[in-house]
């Protein structure tokens, strides 16, 4: 569907706003229902416990590691902690 | 053969902190190592950041939002180019490429794509987009502010990163690959850098002094030219033709000792901290910012969207009744989408320490 049919459908005129809401209801339908996936693969640094997540993450489905209960260097999916470790970090950025 | 790890995560604003399982095993007979202290649910030895360094070790697997469409084939060096980190310039994001033997210009062919390239939003009107992957912070959409022919490519996302740099300065070069004030006396460069941060230079008149550098050591000085970077490694994108880092392969970063030339001449040397992290940029993107750009969404899901939009175009006119039903509309093609995805009869599993 093209961004023109989907105005004439609600009525607007305002292309800039259609847009904008546009953007909005994409942001929101991935969040719900996620319509476009990607992978992205970071090196981990040794003593570095903080990596960004990635710029145009809407919701993130899945973290895995390499090695994760394997020696074959198969990614798979590692847990969320409940709390924090005592040993705190220092990288802090 | 690698070993078995055992890792976890946190969330930590918009940070992901990753700690790894640090465990100490005996041989059966002999209690090895630990400190008493470090033992124990609580312990030093549990969990801590990851002890050891893992090329692509983290895998991310998330949503994203379709606001663009990349239409032609990518192609290495046609509309697809290697990136080997980025720096901060007046606070916009900027991403730096450079070559083995030179800077690499953004204004020439081919790396002019990124804002006159054959198809999308590039070229076609004064709004210049990229695409940028295998970034470890910055994949996604940015639009270009100012392409130089000196390695750097400045977009208009803004990074509250404040790190130092210097433009047009007069710097010095030796063969022992230091760099450091070359006359004005005011730049004690060792102050504001460590040892294994990353630097870009640029202007140097010979090629292998330019580009992305680590910095091996620094030296400390209360006189500026003494005050002194040594350079470590020097990172280059490959080119297929150049016999040194041709064999290396397109889509891999090159690296090599850094061999300075000895300069004591230049007065318009620019120094940027930057980050190391390789990655790509794609041009021919287009955007989805006018009436005949198509909406990147299946043709059911697009009619969840009209609905979407109706419903906010109701909260503006604060007909809430009219919100509350076209939102109803919204997420009932969206929970229909999703059941269409899954086939036959659905039932609850009854776990083996359920009450029966």
């Amino acid at each position: 569907m093209k961004v023109k049919e989907l105005m004439e459908r609600v009525g607007m005129t305002q292309t800039g706003r259609a847009i904008a809401y546009i953007k909005d209801g994409l942001d929101e339908l991935n969040m719900l229902a996620e319509t476009h996936v990607t992978t992205q693969r970071i090196d981990i640094a040794k003593d570095q416990r903080y990596y960004n997540l990635p710029n145009d993450a809407i919701k993130i489905m899945d973290i895995r590691c390499k090695n994760q209960s394997n020696s074959k260097d198969e990614y798979r999916s590692i847990p969320r902690t409940v709390g924090q470790p005592v040993t705190e970090d220092a990288d802090g950025v | 053969m690698a070993s078995s790890k055992h890792y976890a995560y946190y969330i930590r604003g918009s940070q992901l902190a990753i700690v790894e399982h640090d465990s100490s095993s005996g041989d059966g007979l002999n209690y090895s190592g630990a400190d008493i202290n470090d033992i124990g649910p609580s312990g030093g030895l549990q969990w801590k950041s990851p002890i050891a360094s893992i090329t692509d070790g983290l895998e991310i697997e998330y949503a994203y939002s379709p606001r663009y469409q990349v239409l032609s084939n990518t192609t290495i060096d046609v509309n697809k180019f290697y990136v080997l980190g980025w720096t901060v310039i007046n606070g916009y994001l900027t991403f730096l490429r450079n070559k083995d033997n030179s800077l690499a210009s953004w204004l020439t062919t081919p790396e002019s794509a990124v804002t006159s390239g054959s198809s999308g939003d590039t070229g076609g009107q004064s709004l210049d987009y990229i695409v940028v992957g295998g970034s470890s912070r910055w994949n996604g959409l940015h639009r270009v502010q100012t392409a130089s022919d000196k390695g750097r490519l400045i977009t208009y996302t803004k990074v509250s990163n404040e790190d130092a740099y210097w433009e047009n300065q007069q710097v010095d070069f030796n063969t022992d690959e230091e760099i450091f004030d070359g006359g004005a006396g005011t730049l004690f460069l060792a102050d504001h850098f460590t040892t294994n941060d990353y630097v870009f230079i640029t202007g140097s008149g010979t090629g292998q002094n330019n580009g992305m550098f680590s910095i091996s050591s620094i030296s400390t000085s209360t006189t500026a030219a003494s005050s002194k970077l040594t350079l470590g490694t020097r990172y280059a994108i490959v080119v297929s033709s150049d016999t040194q880092s041709g064999p290396t392969g397109l889509s891999n970063e090159y690296s090599a000792a850094a061999s300075l030339t000895g300069e004591t001449d230049q007065s318009d040397i620019s120094i940027y901290k930057a980050y190391r992290d390789f990655s790509y940029v794609l041009t021919d993107v287009n955007v989805l910012n006018d009436e005949s750009d198509t909406i990147d969404l299946p043709e059911y899901l697009a009619k969840a969207l009209v609905y979407y939009v109706k419903a906010k175009v109701a909260e503006d006119q604060g007909d809430i009744e009219q919100k509350e039903y076209n939102m109803r509309e919204f997420r009932r093609i969206l929970e229909k989408h999703e059941s269409s995805k899954i086939w036959g009869a659905r039932q609850l599993g009854v776990g083996p320490h359920a009450i029966r």
